[in-house]
């Protein structure tokens, strides 16, 4: 579709760092960072922008499978509340794929939220290091990815020993 | 299946402000600031707009019409930069001192306000309220902390004036690059004349008993019980509660073990909990350190804390050898630990360094993941851009933190 979304922000960035840039006072230290930061973020958002959908979908397909180990183990504290439903929007989404970004998001964060919620509700039990356990073995997936979607910020002390997100997502399918 | 969808935590209710105060107690001070922050983000749904300098020019003024006997005059006001949290301005007081009643003199200030939300939301009376007791005390070289705006009455919103304080956080010439860690590097020279300073001004700080401080900004503690850890712990999970995007469950996980394994505190310190090179200014000519800064986080607490924070990886770095690790670029960890022990005559405990460890850890990745997208969701400071870069360091943090916690519970 015309105007393509890529090629807007494609000459966002040029029109920024070819006429905009050059026109700040230098002297001007605040204003000096943000334009560069802002023309950095803007390519990497340009850069992310054909994986979200994907990075969505392996972000629910990795809460989908920790919550069915959850209740699998009988730890959800009763059956046929908030985590199984959200399980199931959850799988109804990832096989829908007309649906977009933001609305992919929802169903991730319902799912994050149902699983903090029995998190919290087993601080003090039984279940609690079993639990704990898993979630904590669970979360390397989704911080990998994270880790790699930051990746070009630059924060990372060893860059090379994280996996590209492209790489990362074909693992997964 | 709807897009829109209710965020609590950008239009916050009474009653949702009302049950995170219950679900997690803090002490008075904290919860004061905390619901207030709360209470504004529901009543200020816009954004934050550029102040200009003639702004935080006419709210000193009025600022120190409150404060300040006899005549004075603001002048030379000018941006100084500074972090990802405060608006900074430097400028000079020409007046008659605190009461009016001595010779004029001009003294170089800063004054230091918050955007609408910053990074860290803290008290600025807990700030000031210890600063002037350390400068008191003779702990630590501190700046002179001279007056605090707490509720944004006279300036936009909450400030705090300090005196003007010389010197620089990082050498002005790069020493040897033939280091490697991300830490500060000094340089052998400056390093070997700043870190025995360093070293006993911390150990002046945490040897300090503070058990019997009476300042309004913090409530009662007694060694012999864990009860300020708890108190600590609900601080940042309330912070997480009010702030956060999504829930991360690790941060959940890391919270009930923390609550768990909150160890008894057996000595009250003063913690200023964001202890390591850069925060402190040196005298570059005579390698003498002149002040120790960014007070906000300040509480009081077990000193392994701050030891943890402080010796933590990312604040070091390898010395020219490439074989000695230097702990916040000042020295060897273990000979830190060592000369810190006999400074203090108080005992470094290994395992509340790892249990600290874990909360520190936890504590960042709160700051970054939840206050820091938050700030960018209601486009509430001077540095949403810088904010949200920051942000991205937040899975690293996680890591590190899912990497102390495996260890922790093995």
């Amino acid at each position: 579709m015309i105007p393509d979304i890529e090629v807007q922000l494609q000459a966002v960035i040029k029109s920024l760092k070819d006429n905009v840039l050059p026109a700040i006072d230098a002297e001007n230290a605040l204003a000096q960072q943000q334009i560069q930061l802002s023309l950095a973020t803007l390519g990497i958002a340009l850069e992310h922008m054909p994986l979200v959908h994907s990075v969505a979908r392996k972000d629910i397909e990795s809460h989908v499978a920790l919550s069915k180990e959850i209740l699998e183990r009988g730890i959800e504290p009763d059956s046929g509340t908030e985590l199984e439903k959200a399980v199931a929007t959850a799988e109804s989404a990832l096989r829908d794929p007309a649906l977009g970004f933001v609305q992919l998001q929802q169903q991730a964060r319902r799912l994050r939220a149902a699983v903090g919620q029995i998190i919290a509700f087993h601080a003090d039990s039984d279940s609690a290091e079993k639990v704990e356990k898993l979630v904590l073995a669970a979360s390397k997936t989704s911080l990998d990815m994270g880790r790699a979607w930051n990746k070009p910020m630059g924060f990372e002390p060893n860059p090379d020993a994280v996996k590209e997100l492209a790489t990362q997502l074909r693992t997964s399918q | 299946m709807t897009l829109q969808t209710t965020d609590i935590r950008q239009n916050p209710t009474p009653d949702f402000i009302e049950q995170l105060r219950k679900r997690f107690p803090v002490e008075s001070e904290v919860d004061a600031v905390l619901t207030r922050k709360m209470q504004n983000r529901a009543a200020r749904q816009e954004p934050y707009t550029p102040v200009t300098l003639d702004q935080l020019v006419e709210g000193t003024r009025k600022l120190l019409n409150n404060n300040v006997k006899g005549d004075f005059s603001l002048q030379k006001p000018r941006w100084l930069s500074g972090g990802a949290s405060m608006l900074q301005m430097a400028f000079e007081l020409h007046w008659h001192g605190r009461n009016g009643d001595e010779e004029r003199q001009v003294t170089p200030m800063v004054l230091r306000m918050s955007p609408m939300e910053p990074v860290v939301e803290t008290s600025f009376l807990r700030e000031a309220e210890i600063v002037n007791l350390v400068k008191k005390e003779g702990l630590m070289p501190v700046p002179d902390c001279y007056w605090i705006d707490e509720t944004g009455e006279f300036l936009l919103y909450p400030a705090i004036v300090y005196g003007f304080v010389t010197g620089v956080a990082k050498p002005t010439a790069i020493p040897s690059t033939q280091v490697t860690g991300v830490g500060l590097n000094f340089g052998p020279e400056l390093r070997e004349k700043l870190a025995p300073q360093a070293l006993q001004q911390i150990a002046d700080l945490h040897r300090y008993d503070a058990s019997n401080i009476d300042i309004t900004g913090f409530d009662k503690i007694e060694a012999g019980s864990n009860a300020s850890v708890i108190r600590e712990i609900n601080w940042w999970q309330r912070v997480w509660e009010e702030d956060r995007g999504e829930e991360e469950p690790l941060i959940q996980v890391a919270a009930n073990w923390l609550k768990r394994h909150a160890p008894v505190v057996d000595h009250i310190s003063i913690l200023h909990n964001d202890l390591r090179s850069g925060n402190f200014l040196f005298d570059e000519d005579k390698a003498k350190i002149t002040a120790w800064l960014d007070w906000e986080l300040v509480s009081l607490g077990d000193r392994h804390q701050d030891l943890g924070w402080l010796l933590s990886y990312q604040f070091g770095h390898f010395a020219e050898c490439g074989e000695v690790y230097l702990a916040s670029g000042l020295m060897p960890t273990d000979e830190f630990l060592k000369a810190y022990e006999q400074a203090t005559g108080l005992p470094v405990d290994k395992n509340r360094l790892q249990y600290y460890n874990v909360l520190n850890t936890w504590k960042a990745a709160i700051i970054v993941m939840g206050t820091g997208y938050r700030v960018c969701k209601g486009s509430k400071s001077h540095q949403d851009v810088v904010v949200s870069w920051l942000s991205a360091i937040g899975y690293l943090v996680m890591e590190g933190l899912r990497n102390s916690l495996e260890e922790a519970m093995a």
